[in-house]
């Protein structure tokens, strides 16, 4: 599904990602671990083209996407849930969630996409009129992944959405994150809280200063003793 | 009350909606670009010798001149922005600021190279004689603007608001990065939003041209009224833009009335001040809630 091959990012005239391969299949959750500033924003920024790639490929679906606009690889059907959330602070939640559907493969499925989100959020349905600047850091973070799953996405990229949030928020988080995967959606998702993110992923990829230091499954990574050492101490 | 105070306040109030719209615009390209359009008042003169040159060189009404005028003025600004703002969207913001500001004397000077600096006036008398309402007199001219400043700020509420470009419109203009996230073509947005404030320069100034003789510097008196303006009714509001106009319009008119036309300027940027340091997001400014 997605195939990333000894990635180059700059910002200015910093190299911070230098040499990344990494893959996710149809149907996997992958997920990007890595203390803060190992690149993994960076990275991710760069595959939804918010990046300076310098070099290597980004392949999505066989096709490369290497330097196409983040419009066009929105269009392909690679949506990210960005650190940050990124809302429309002004807007209400509802017309967030309607803005997820721009793209015009999403657009013909707003209704449908839209009684999912709900489904999966219900209490998305009874703030749906608040502005979402108003929200609590825990409901954006709800809004910003359903507005995700209205854009109808093949994969969805989710960057470290349960950061800043309480236990059941980031419980909820991660539910929700299964429940799209349930559906068909591949999901790379990048985290810091390594315990809950390997339970739900098949696959995991360790960051450290802009290069995979170690990668397998998630069963080997628990298993692993440096894993645990470092980020469960354990 | 004074009929010649209310006769003040009824001038204040047709010019300010003028303000109002011209304010508007500026106010939408900085919701959009982050940037102060220092092109506007240049901008407006634009607008004002099209409507001019179409009307004479036609043989038409300036009403009827318009809306050429408004889609010439689209034109004008969707290139300013797609050929020269655009290209240096990396630069810091001052920059492009400067940018517009260079924009603007060019405009300007193209004006005088073509028209010359001499004043020129549209004679309408159909428009100009005034009429009488009760004890009050205006000239229809004036009435027909404020109609038109009104019907087009509603269009503008309704373009923003209820249809899929203007959401797309605002999306940019409170997270960009979330917008082009969501698949909007944000390049595309950022020229639009200097199009339709070039529209909105384009029929203020338009509509001044049956109203006053018209030179290539005036509109500098503009540039700094509209950022006055759109800075009191908070940056990117619409209909905050919209009553600012027409109070900065009103204080204007009184002023020159009651105090001299030397006042007025002082009178309405030391308003400016003191509402700011009473408020300082604006009469009609929500603040900051990015943040949260």
């Amino acid at each position: 599904m997605l195939n990333i091959t000894d990635l180059h990012v700059r910002i200015g005239n910093l190299k911070i990602i230098q040499g990344v391969s990494l893959r996710a299949e149809d149907g996997e959750i992958v997920s990007l671990m890595g203390a803060n500033g190992s690149g993994k924003t960076t990275l991710m920024r760069a595959v939804s083209g918010l990046g300076h790639i310098t070099g290597g490929k980004v392949e999505f679906q066989g096709e490369d996407i290497t330097g196409w606009s983040s419009e066009k690889i929105v269009e392909a059907g690679l949506i990210q849930v960005p650190e940050g959330r990124r809302l429309f602070p002004l807007m209400s939640v509802r017309e967030n969630l309607e803005i997820g559907a721009h793209n015009r493969r999403a657009r013909e499925k707003e209704k449908d996409s839209l009684e999912y989100v709900y489904s999966v959020f219900p209490d998305l349905k009874d703030i749906s009129g608040q502005p979402a600047g108003d929200l609590s850091g825990g409901q954006q973070q709800m809004v910003a992944i359903g507005r995700g799953m209205m854009a109808d996405p093949k994969m969805l990229i989710l960057d470290e959405p349960s950061i800043g949030l309480s236990p059941i928020m980031t419980q909820k988080v991660f539910e929700a994150v299964k429940e799209i995967h349930r559906k068909g959606t591949a999901v790379l998702i990048a985290e810091q809280n390594i315990a809950d993110v390997l339970e739900i992923a098949d696959r995991a990829y360790v960051m450290e200063q802009g290069l995979i230091r170690l990668s397998g499954t998630a069963k080997e990574m628990l298993d692993s003793s440096r894993i645990r050492k470092m980020y469960l101490g354990m | 009350m004074n009929i010649y105070v209310l006769q003040a306040f009824l001038d204040g109030v047709l010019m300010g909606g003028i303000y109002a719209l011209a304010a508007l615009g500026l106010s939408l390209i900085f919701g959009v670009l982050k940037i102060t359009n220092f092109a506007h008042g240049a901008m407006m003169t634009m607008g004002m010798y099209a409507v001019y040159a179409i009307s004479v060189g036609m043989g038409i009404g300036p009403y009827a001149a318009l809306p050429l005028a408004m889609a010439m003025m689209f034109g004008l600004g969707f290139l300013i922005q797609r050929v020269l703002i655009n290209s240096i969207d990396h630069a810091p913001a001052y920059n492009q600021l400067l940018l517009t500001l260079g924009v603007a004397y060019i405009l300007e000077n193209v004006l005088l190279m073509v028209f010359t600096p001499n004043y020129r006036t549209l004679t309408v008398d159909a428009f100009q004689k005034a009429i009488h309402i009760g004890p009050l007199t205006v000239a229809p001219a004036r009435l027909i603007m404020f109609a038109v400043v009104l019907a087009v700020t509603a269009g503008f509420y309704m373009l923003l608001y209820k249809t899929r470009v203007g959401r797309s419109i605002r999306a940019s203009a409170q997270d960009e990065e979330g917008a082009r996230l969501m698949g909007i073509h944000v390049k595309r947005i950022r020229a639009a939003a200097f199009g339709l404030g070039a529209v909105c320069t384009g029929i203020a100034g338009g509509l001044l041209t049956p109203v006053m003789s018209i030179y290539p510097t005036l509109g500098e008196s503009f540039q700094l009224k509209c950022f006055v303006i759109a800075v009191l009714g908070g940056m990117g509001n619409l209909w905050g833009a919209f009553l600012s106009g027409i109070f900065i319009g009103v204080i204007e008119s009184l002023s020159g009335y009651f105090l001299g036309g030397t006042w007025s300027e002082m009178l309405i940027y030391g308003a400016f001040i003191l509402i700011l340091l009473v408020r300082p997001t604006g009469i009609f400014g929500r603040g900051n809630r990015r943040e949260s």
